[in-house]
């Protein structure tokens, strides 16, 4: 009797050391190593899925079936809890996020290691890079070509092509829309979104945390501002479009909102 | 002095244990532990309240199948699939007497994890954490004469990582789709049975405490409680106990590097229905538990029931 309970003194006296080794303490982080990060957008569309050619009312009471949803992030930012940011070298730091072809992640290398507590990307393309002309950015620019991400050179990127087929009071019939958002000689329409992240990002050399954020296209233009679509019917009747004027300087203040990060995986896994 | 000596030492372990004790008669059966080692093993959103009924005695050595059945949203979106996610468990129990006032048990399980996602099935199997405990009865009513027996345990222990913990199966849908925590874990408990002629009220309160595992992740601290209403009718040697109940569970978020994980945190409120029977040497019981309320991981996964059976042979 007088055995056992010894016997289980003994035992729960050991178990308490083991719990006081299992704690680990954050070793102190090497700021001369560099880790991975991802970027992994998430397109929905007023809290469900983006799914193209599925369609949804929003609130302005149009019914849109979204075909096309793409868009270019550019001049990636990470930002420190007390403030300290990592730009992204910005010739490496343009990038297309295109639902239809699946493009949905961003991979970032070579980033100090640290622990990054907001990111900060720009919508679009800046007016100082595409100033330095065509031939500085030839790369990009044909890509972005490819994704449909571009008028003319002289005319410049579209930072936002987003396409479908909508529905309204004023057209029972579905016709084609079309919102090109962009920079023009008017108006600077790029914009720097800041997001907070719900936890750090763990940037380690062989760890490459992934940032899982969700895009909402309804907010493009049904957010702080709200944009007709039945309001830029072309006289003919056959479709709408949305290209420049006010209504770029309206979704640029919308896409403020457009984004939010969901969860941070931390690790070396690649899960979303 | 011995009591003190033991109860200090209970209480400073930050012990374990989840445990339910619905019979205690006079007869071959008598007390019987409900334990659950399914605390964020395979089951965070799952937890320690299950209180699947089984009869044990004294000693024993049974074997214990308990079925979960979850769904799980696969995506961060409103409209994203649910999916279904089914965990088994086998469990090998014994719990052996040390003395007539305390008892040591030990619970190895065995999981069989899977879920269909929309891209491709997944499925664990492997050895989950074992748990060792220890019970200390404080209180029992000595008057057999009296209306009313009651009995206080308390309880603790421990729960060893044997379970494999992988952060990779940690993304947007359930975090708990693992074998194990990872990590070493503590539960502190106490049981309060009262009985009057045939009729038994068993109520439990536990808490685990959970620590960060190798993978810098701790699933939270989680408290569990539980109030099961039982009958025990004697046909010669059969001894029946339909039992009804509730119990519930609630789930302090879990953290990763020490930040809390968002859409972690819950709670689950249970109905439970079960009955067990118990023959000479061999005792056997099922029961099922739906839940009435629950709002687990932000919503992002949903209990649909469980179920459980065992069969004991008694030392």
């Amino acid at each position: 009797m007088k055995q056992n309970i010894k016997a289980i003194a003994l035992f729960l006296f050991t178990t308490s050391f083991l719990i006081s080794c299992s704690s680990d303490d954050t070793a102190a982080i090497d700021e001369n190593t560099f880790g991975e990060a991802q970027l992994y957008f998430d397109n929905g569309v007023n809290g469900d899925k983006l799914i193209l050619g599925a369609s949804y009312t929003n609130s302005n009471n149009e019914r849109l079936t979204i075909n096309r949803l793409n868009y270019i992030i550019s001049n990636i930012i990470f930002i420190k809890s007390d403030g300290t940011e990592y730009v992204y070298p910005k010739n490496k730091s343009y990038f297309i996020v295109s639902e239809e072809s699946g493009i949905n992640t961003i991979n970032l290398t070579d980033i100090p290691a640290g622990d990054y507590k907001q990111i900060k990307f720009g919508l679009g393309v800046d007016n100082q890079r595409y100033l330095e002309g065509e031939t500085a950015q030839q790369e990009f620019w044909d890509y972005a070509t490819s994704l449909d991400m571009v008028w003319t050179w002289s005319t410049g990127y579209r930072f936002i092509n987003f396409e479908g087929t909508f529905t309204s009071d004023s057209n029972p019939e579905s016709i084609n829309f079309q919102v090109h958002q962009g920079s023009n000689s008017a108006t600077d329409n790029y914009r720097e979104i800041m997001l907070n992240l719900p936890t750090t990002a763990r940037v380690r050399m062989g760890d490459k945390p992934s940032i899982h954020i969700i895009a909402d296209a309804n907010v493009i233009l049904d957010g702080i501002n709200k944009i007709k679509l039945s309001d830029n019917i072309n006289q003919a009747g056959t479709s709408a479009a949305i290209m420049g004027g006010e209504n770029l300087v309206k979704i640029a203040a919308n896409t403020q909102a457009m984004f939010k990060v969901d969860h941070v995986h931390n690790g070396s896994g690649t899960e979303h | 002095m011995k009591k003190l000596l033991i109860l200090f030492l209970l209480l400073n372990q930050t012990v374990n244990a989840q445990f339910k004790n619905l019979l205690s008669d006079q007869s071959s059966l008598t007390d019987a532990y409900f334990l659950d080692d399914c605390d964020a093993c395979g089951c965070s959103a799952s937890g320690g309240s299950m209180g699947f009924n089984s009869m044990l005695s004294e000693k024993f050595i049974g074997v214990r199948y308990m079925y979960q059945k979850y769904q799980s949203r696969d995506g961060v979106f409103n409209n994203s699939p649910w999916i279904d996610e089914n965990f088994n468990t086998v469990q090998l129990w014994g719990r052996i007497p040390v003395s007539s006032k305390m008892d040591v048990m030990v619970l190895a399980p065995y999981h069989f994890l899977n879920r269909e996602k929309m891209t491709d099935s997944q499925s664990l199997s492997g050895l989950g954490d074992i748990t060792l405990l220890t019970f200390y009865n404080l209180h029992q009513t000595q008057n057999d004469t009296a209306t009313f027996h009651h009995k206080i345990l308390v309880g603790g222990g421990i729960k060893v990582p044997t379970g494999v913990f992988n952060n990779k199966n940690n993304g947007s849908i359930n975090p708990s789709f693992q074998l194990g925590t990872g990590s070493w874990d503590y539960n502190l408990a106490t049981e309060y049975i009262v009985r009057a002629n045939n009729f038994g009220l068993n109520t439990t309160l536990s808490y685990v405490f959970k620590t960060e595992n190798h993978k810098n992740y701790k699933f939270g601290n989680q408290f569990n409680y539980g109030s099961t209403l039982f009958y025990t009718i004697l046909v010669d040697q059969l001894q029946l106990v339909p039992q009804i109940g509730v119990a519930g569970e609630t789930y302090q978020a879990n953290q990763e590097f020490k930040e809390d994980v968002p859409y972690t945190k819950g709670d689950i409120f249970f109905g439970k229905l079960g009955i067990e029977a118990g023959y000479r040497k061999f005792s056997a019981g099922i029961n099922v538990m739906l839940p009435i309320n629950q709002n687990l991981t932000g919503g992002r996964v949903e209990a649909d029931y469980r179920l459980a059976f065992n069969i004991n042979y008694i030392l």
